[in-house]
């Protein structure tokens, strides 16, 4: 019995080491594949790349939180400028809305420029803003032209806005949205123009560009002409001929703002400033494709407000000026990586601080990096 | 006596086995953390980082002496750090290297740090912007 206890022991201790050489098997298969899969992988230094740029932009356009005149870009800042004429209050204005419209125009719809034109409404998307700001209210955001030289001088306040109010509408502010239909404050200059151009315009050119009757003229619009239209709407009771008028104040918009509106003119507001040089920036690589986006936006520090819902901040104002360089197509990765991270997109960069130029105006300024190198730093 | 004898002989193959095998795994892992490509990548990207937080008339040196080892491993007695226009290459073997670009539009250069008689040290020297 003895011997037998023994072997049987034996036994078992050969099945153990058969079973300890094939727990270490899958052990060590394991490491070796994790050991694999990490170091196969390329160091990922676009977040460290992303924070270095945004810094260099940082310390580029501001020098102890003074930013230099020639970044506040007054020259689309109404804020900064004053005015006396009427004449001279709807440049401002007018200045202010492309500076608004330009900011936002890459998110909209591609090549819109060359689409508004080809359609023969106006010479550039921005033009045809301007075209329906000045039919609908002469370009005036507030009930006077100017206080103080301000012509924005109401801005938020309900009661000195320039309104239109009876049963049908209140419509209020310098793009007149109706916020019985709409539900937006367009008391706020820059709230009222962006969701009268994102949430009316373009809404109604992406829902109508096929054609569309207006039954009071029995006319069918189509294009830009059909998002003018729905713009003024598409019942009975309004302006008939709202689409003609729009298109009739090409001429004066052409005379009155020819540096954004002149023929053959895109707008590129912030391509006025060449990042590339001013902060000394080669955005050159290994890749043909340029792998960096840099924007800056200016916020006037008055307006500027940040809203949170389920508890993620966003920027609710709209910016005064924007200016940005690199490969724009990078710029979508940022939306994307909101709501998820993917390796194989680009890594974006937000960065906001303040500033004041030499006029003394005060800025929020959002600098945001983008950096794709996809190639080199996932696998 | 001779069944103890047969026990010990036994244990002495586990363990040897054991041990083999946790040796070749270990060699593994060697391996794959100091690869020349991997230090390669490593440096380009760092020394590009590096010249990117950078201002003009910054001098850094950096550490080399792991590099310098490995491509003295692979027969390689040329410079290892080289920037040509935005671009770093560092190279520890004849046929690899690796390369990375960086942003800042200046004028870098690097060579070996000679102020010692062994080299151990690169001196990254980050020069006016272009």
């Amino acid at each position: 019995m003895a011997t037998n206890n023994f072997s049987s022991k034996k036994g078992a201790d050969k099945i153990l080491s058969v079973y300890w050489f094939a727990v270490l098997f899958i052990i060590a298969s394991g490491v070796v594949a994790m050991v694999y899969v990490f170091y196969t992988s390329p160091f990922d230094v676009r977040n460290a790349e992303a924070d270095a740029l945004g810094n260099k932009i940082a310390s580029c356009i501001s020098q102890n939180g003074k930013i230099s005149s020639s970044w506040a870009v007054a020259k689309t800042s109404a804020t900064s400028e004053t005015c006396s004429t009427p004449a001279e209050c709807q440049k401002i204005t007018g200045e202010k809305i492309v500076s608004i419209v330009n900011g936002m125009k890459g998110d909209l719809i591609p090549n819109i420029d060359s689409l508004v034109k080809q359609d023969g409404v106006a010479e550039n998307f921005e033009c045809l803003v301007l075209q329906i700001a000045m039919t609908e209210s002469s370009l005036r955001h507030c009930k006077e032209s100017q206080k103080d030289g301000n012509p924005i001088y109401c801005d938020g306040v309900r009661a000195d806005v320039n309104a239109l109010d009876n049963e049908r509408e209140t419509s209020l502010g310098v793009m007149q949205v109706n916020t019985k239909v709409h539900d937006v404050q367009a008391e706020f200059f820059d709230k009222g123009v962006a969701y009268a151009v994102k949430n009316v315009l373009v809404k109604q050119y992406n829902e109508n560009k096929a054609g569309k009757l207006f039954s009071p003229i029995s006319t069918v619009y189509s294009g830009w002409k059909a998002a003018i239209r729905g713009y003024n709407g598409w019942g009975s009771g309004g302006n008939n001929a709202y689409v003609e008028d729009v298109l009739g104040k090409k001429n004066f918009i052409q005379q009155t703002f020819p540096e954004f509106c002149s023929e053959g003119k895109i707008v590129d507001v912030g391509k006025q400033k060449n990042l590339n040089e001013e902060c000394h920036l080669n955005f050159n690589s290994e890749s043909q494709d340029i792998q960096y986006y840099v924007q800056i936006d200016f916020y006037d520090l008055k307006t500027f407000k940040i809203s949170e819902s389920n508890g993620k901040k966003t920027i609710s104002s709209q910016p005064v000026a924007t200016t940005y360089d690199g490969n724009v197509n990078l710029k979508s990765d940022c939306e994307v990586q909101e709501v998820k991270d993917y390796k194989k997109q680009s890594k974006c960069f937000e960065k906001i601080f303040y500033g004041i130029d030499e006029k003394n105006n005060q800025y929020a300024i959002k600098i945001t990096s983008v950096v794709r190198k996809t190639e080199k730093n996932s696998k | 006596m001779l069944k103890k004898g047969n026990i010990l002989t036994e244990n002495i193959i586990f363990i040897v086995l054991t041990l083999i095998f946790f040796s070749i795994l270990i060699f593994f892992i060697f391996s794959r953390t100091g690869g020349a490509s991997l230090m390669e990548e490593e440096l380009a990207k760092q020394v590009a980082l590096i010249i990117d937080s950078s201002k003009p008339g910054t001098i850094i040196k950096i550490n080399v002496e792991d590099a310098l080892a490995k491509a003295k491993k692979e027969n390689y007695q040329k410079s290892i750090i080289s920037i040509t226009e935005n671009i770093v290459t560092v190279k520890l073997r004849e046929k690899g290297g690796y390369s990375y670009s960086f942003f800042n539009d200046v004028y870098a250069s690097a060579n070996p740090d000679t102020s010692s008689l062994e080299i151990k040290n690169y001196t990254i020297v980050v020069n006016g912007y272009k």
